[in-house]
């Protein structure tokens, strides 16, 4: 079952004679529990099509659906709150809260939902990502790989439909890296997550279960690997 | 190339230029407080300065000699004097009554007429029948008159001769029905009998200002010798040189003037320091990779003082602009150029050494700043540990107070300059609501709405102005009953008047301290021997003893010469007063007791006690029972009357009186209502400057605050985006931060309201000591209006400043300088 789809997907940006076609009509579809590596080049694209999949900017053409929601039929506020119970997000620069230590982090979507925290969920994540001992530092007192474990946790805590990772390993080491993307496969598999994954790197997206080339705003290749 | 070059002034100059035209909301803060705080600093020089030029103009322009029955060739002569700036003669002819009105005629030549300001229409009168009339005297009459004409009058000496108007006043005359007839000199000899013409002059001596009393009369009786003027014909104006001493500026004054310089620029250069240090903590990690290429620290340092530098220059011609009309609006009269350009410079001056003092801080920050530190800078500048709980409630409300800890510096800079606004202007407000300085109006007037009283105006038949002249003046007036039982009697027949109650004094010539001086004495009644007794009295424990016979009871600490001459129980004073008979008395009379007034006073105060004292004793050194006094002189001393009124009448009845009694030349009738409003309008001026000042300083944290919502919401865009992503709604953003800056708001409110409030009653409570009319009122109005201002500039700024942010996606927010 396809969990998130997309049909003529475009985004262009400014006017003719000088317009950017960032996306020029995607047909994209990703199932359930499974983990999609998008690999392209610089300014394939890719990043671009990562934010059309997690509501955070509007395509100038095109549909999204995620979890049999249209995006495009929801205003601000419900892209919003979709987006906190339904998409999950880690980006190359962890983008943590810098006030807000590890924990408070990891469950700042549930949070701001107001809902109760699944304990022993979120402590289940924490074990896997092994920061059980991490857990009142704050963010500049953690490394970039502990910083991008925590983001991945927070990325889950909420049980998402899909977890969108943003180049993940950009700012890290190869050896982290590599333990960051073991993770990602390792608790996917585990909670039966959807990743979509953007990569430069094909190296990476052989982790993968599906891989998905772009360039120049178009799919040119999608297949199981 | 030389390693040791470091010589770039070029590109710094260019480097801060280039910062500026980024930072414009930074730029219009900084412009706007520098302006504000020197326009006022200049505002409160020009009103200090202002005020005491308004008061020596005025006095230099005034007469501080006179001399006495001299001849108009005298009285050219010293208008020819080297030593006199100018001279007018006058000469009075008389006045009285002509239906209802009250006519002072005089003669004044063309110097006096400048001086008066008396504008007219044709030639001054010089032939014995030639006369000047107001326009509105004419106008009441019912006649048609032009310069030319000749008239039937009566000047008020019952006599209707025919005069020739030579000139028609324009200038209104002061009062409805009191009107001043010019004549020539010949005219007033002969209205007055008197066949040899003489003049009074009133001469304003060249270096008045600088002279004091002694040297002033030595260069008068000098003056008057040239002229042949005997010194007993020449008084000088004792008044005018104590008043040209306290209209000086007073090392006392130029302190308060300093002292408010320095708060407002200190307040002012808070508010700078504050949007300096937020602007360079935004942009660490710019100075960071500019001192990974190669900056040095005092390069660093340069770039940031020579922007505080430029926006001080930008800022201040408009503050000058703006404190020059505030200090010309304020004092008009006082305005003297080259003051304003003295103060401009002096502030200009301080604007820019207060601008450095703000700026050097954040500059030594910005150049501390190290390339690796910039790099992982994240707006969190507390230490690094791990936090005490797990987890703490994370909701709109707990993440705002989470983010004011972030930057505890910052946080307590704004709520500083935030808190010092609200304080200072709790303290003002306070003072300014509570000052009522028309409440002194109250004391004047103890028992009654309006007061008549007598006046020793004279009428055709006595000019006589010296001491004895005065004395008699007034002793022939009670020896009339002028203020008799008739006169009570008409009073309190007057609708609307509830009593007329009499109060009794004579004036007497004493001799207490070595010469002879006017004094009064007080008739007191038993009932205010009561109240004597409380002040430290020294005397017969009855009021009946005092009726013995006459003694005086002595107020001995009114008189600053009871020091160096000093009276006891027992002493004697040699004093001079006509009784009934017109009969010039000259007598020792024993001081029966002391008293001391002031102490008394002071105590009250203290205590809280608020005693009005009759006027039966207000004011006088001397006291005799009332009985006594009437006894003693053999007439009825009573000298006026309180008039009280029911309230609903008091407009009714002060036109009533003013209908019956404002034409009367020998009498004088004052009111509560107006004493209040003049005095209130005295004070306007002094309440405008605390205003202005209380809404300058509201100003500058006004100022703060909108500055720190504005960095706030742009130095955290990327933050604030993040937060958005992982499901943040816009709503629950506007909540944190309305509640970020509500916080800054609710702390200043409490200190405004507790610590404005507490000073600014220390300070009336001081105030009272002091003596002045102050009453203390809370300011809720001015107190309100600023927390208002506050909660509503935060609510507006939110909701623009998330409007703005709105303005870009969320990715590019999130894409935002790492």
């Amino acid at each position: 079952m396809s969990i998130l789809k997309t049909k003529g997907l475009k985004k262009y940006y400014g006017s003719e004679p000088s317009i950017v076609k960032a996306l020029d009509g995607v047909d994209l579809e990703v199932e359930q529990g499974s983990f999609a590596a998008v690999v392209g080049t610089s300014g394939s694209g890719k990043s671009t099509l990562l934010h059309m999949l997690g509501g955070l900017d509007n395509p100038t053409e095109g549909s999204v659906m995620v979890a049999g929601r249209e995006l495009s039929e929801m205003n601000d506020d419900e892209l919003t709150i979709f987006r906190r119970r339904q998409i999950g997000f880690v980006f190359q620069a962890y983008n943590l809260v810098p006030v807000l230590n590890a924990y408070e982090n990891i469950v700042l979507p549930i949070e701001l939902d107001g809902n109760q925290v699944d304990r022993d969920y979120v402590m289940e994540i924490v074990r896997m990502i092994g920061m059980e001992k991490r857990l009142k530092n704050m963010p500049n007192q953690m490394s970039g790989g502990e910083q991008q474990r925590i983001a991945i946790a927070r990325a889950l805590a909420a049980k998402p439909a899909i977890l969108l990772a943003d180049e993940p390993t950009g700012n890290l080491d190869s050896r982290t890296s590599q333990d960051v993307l073991g993770l990602l496969k390792t608790t996917g598999a585990r909670f039966g997550q959807t990743i979509v994954m953007i990569t430069h790197n094909e190296e990476i997206a052989q982790m993968a279960d599906t891989l998905i080339r772009i360039e120049d705003g178009k799919i040119r290749e999608s297949r199981w690997q | 190339m030389k390693m040791d070059r470091n010589v770039n002034k070029t590109v710094i100059r260019r480097l801060a230029n280039k910062s500026m035209e980024n930072s414009r909301t930074r730029n219009l803060f900084t412009c706007l407080t520098i302006a504000l705080s020197v326009a006022l600093v200049l505002t409160f020089i020009l009103y200090v300065f202002g005020s005491s030029k308004e008061k020596l103009r005025l006095l230099e322009d005034t007469a501080q000699v006179s001399y006495m029955d001299i001849t108009p060739e005298q009285a050219e002569q010293l208008n020819t004097d080297g030593r006199v700036k100018w001279a007018a003669a006058d000469s009075k002819a008389g006045s009285g009554k002509v239906g209802n009105n009250r006519l002072l005629v005089m003669y004044q030549d063309e110097t006096f007429m400048e001086r008066d300001q008396i504008e007219y229409t044709g030639e001054l009168p010089e032939e014995d029948h030639d006369i000047m009339l107001p326009a509105d005297y004419i106008e009441q009459l019912g006649l048609s008159v032009q310069p030319g004409d000749t008239v039937l009058l009566d000047l008020g000496n019952k006599k209707v001769r025919k005069y020739r108007v030579t000139a028609i006043v324009d200038t209104p005359s002061k009062a409805k029905n009191s009107h001043k007839i010019y004549v020539s000199l010949p005219c007033a000899m002969m209205l007055k009998g008197e066949s040899v013409p003489t003049v009074s002059a009133s001469v304003n001596m060249k270096g008045a200002m600088d002279m004091d009393l002694n040297t002033a009369r030595q260069s008068a009786l000098e003056i008057g010798k040239a002229a042949g003027i005997p010194e007993d014909q020449i008084k000088v104006n004792d008044g005018y040189f104590g008043q040209a001493g306290v209209s000086r500026l007073t090392t006392g004054s130029i302190i308060t003037l300093v002292l408010v310089a320095l708060l407002i620029l200190a307040a002012a250069g808070l508010v700078i320091h504050n949007i300096f240090y937020i602007a360079v903590a935004g942009k660490v990690r710019e100075y960071g990779q500019m001192r990974t290429l190669g900056m040095t620290r005092q390069q660093v340092r340069t770039l940031v003082s020579r922007e505080g530098m430029i926006l001080a220059l930008k800022g201040m011609p408009f503050g000058i602009l703006l404190g020059g009309v505030m200090g010309y609006a304020l004092v008009p009269k006082g305005w003297d150029t080259f003051t304003f350009l003295g103060a401009a410079l002096v502030c200009l001056l301080l604007g820019m050494v207060s601008v450095g003092i703000s700026v050097r801080k954040p500059a030594k920050i910005a150049a501390a700043t190290s390339p690796i530190e910039a790099l992982g800078y994240t707006g969190y500048t507390e230490k690094m540990k791990e936090s005490t709980v797990l987890k703490r409630r994370l909701t709109p409300n707990s993440l705002a107070g989470i983010n004011l800890k972030r930057n505890r510096k910052k946080s307590i800079l704004t709520m500083s300059s935030l808190v010092l606004a609200g304080v200072l202007l709790g303290t003002i407000a306070t003072f300014i609501v509570s000052y009522d300085p028309g409440a002194s109006a109250d004391n004047f007037f103890p028992e009654g709405e309006y007061q008549l009283q007598l006046t020793a105006e004279s009428g055709y038949d006595n000019n006589d102005t010296s001491l004895e002249g005065r004395v008699k003046a007034y002793a022939q007036l009670q020896a009339e009953d002028v203020m008799g039982e008739g006169l009570k009697a008409e009073l309190e027949s007057i609708d609307g008047v509830i009593s007329a109650k009499p109060w009794k004094y004579l004036t007497i010539a004493a001799n207490m301290f070595g010469e002879e001086q006017q004094e009064g004495v007080n008739g007191f009644t038993e009932a205010d021997f009561a109240l004597l007794k409380e002040m430290d009295y020294d005397g017969p424990e009855t009021y009946d003893e005092l009726l013995h016979g006459p003694g005086m009871v002595v107020e001995t600490e009114s008189n600053s010469n009871f020091k160096e001459h000093p009276i006891k129980r027992g002493d004697t004073i040699s004093v001079v007063y006509y009784n009934q008979t017109g009969e010039r008395i000259e007598e020792n009379v024993p001081v029966l007791a002391t008293i001391k007034m002031i102490s008394w006073n002071k105590k009250n105060v203290e205590e809280g006690r608020d005693v009005r004292l009759p006027l039966s004793v207000m004011g006088s050194t001397l006291l005799m029972p009332a009985k006594m006094l009437d006894q003693w002189t053999m007439m009825n001393t009573t000298y006026g009357y309180e008039i009280a009124v029911e309230p609903e009448a008091e407009k009714a009845v002060g036109r009533e009186l003013d209908k019956l009694f404002g034409a009367e030349e020998n009498m004088y009738l004052s009111s509560k209502t107006e004493t209040r409003e003049y005095l209130e309008n005295e004070s306007f001026a002094m309440k405008m400057i605390l205003y202005v000042l209380a809404v300058f300083l509201v100003a500058f944290g006004v100022i703060n605050l909108m500055n720190t919502i504005m960095t706030n919401l742009f130095t955290r865009k990327k933050e604030l985006g993040i937060l958005q992503a992982v499901g943040m709604t816009k709503e629950q953003i506007r909540t944190m931060l309305s509640r970020e800056t509500l916080s800054y708001v609710g702390v200043s409110a409490i200190c405004t309201l507790v610590f404005g409030g507490g000073l600014g009653y220390g300070l009336v409570r001081a105030c009272i000591q002091l003596g002045l009319g102050v009453s203390y009122t809370f300011p809720w109005i001015p107190v309100l209006l600023y927390i208002v201002l506050l909660a509503a500039m935060q609510l507006i700024m939110t909701q623009y400043g998330v409007k703005m942010l709105q303005k870009e996606t969320l990715v590019e927010r999130m894409k935002e300088t790492d």
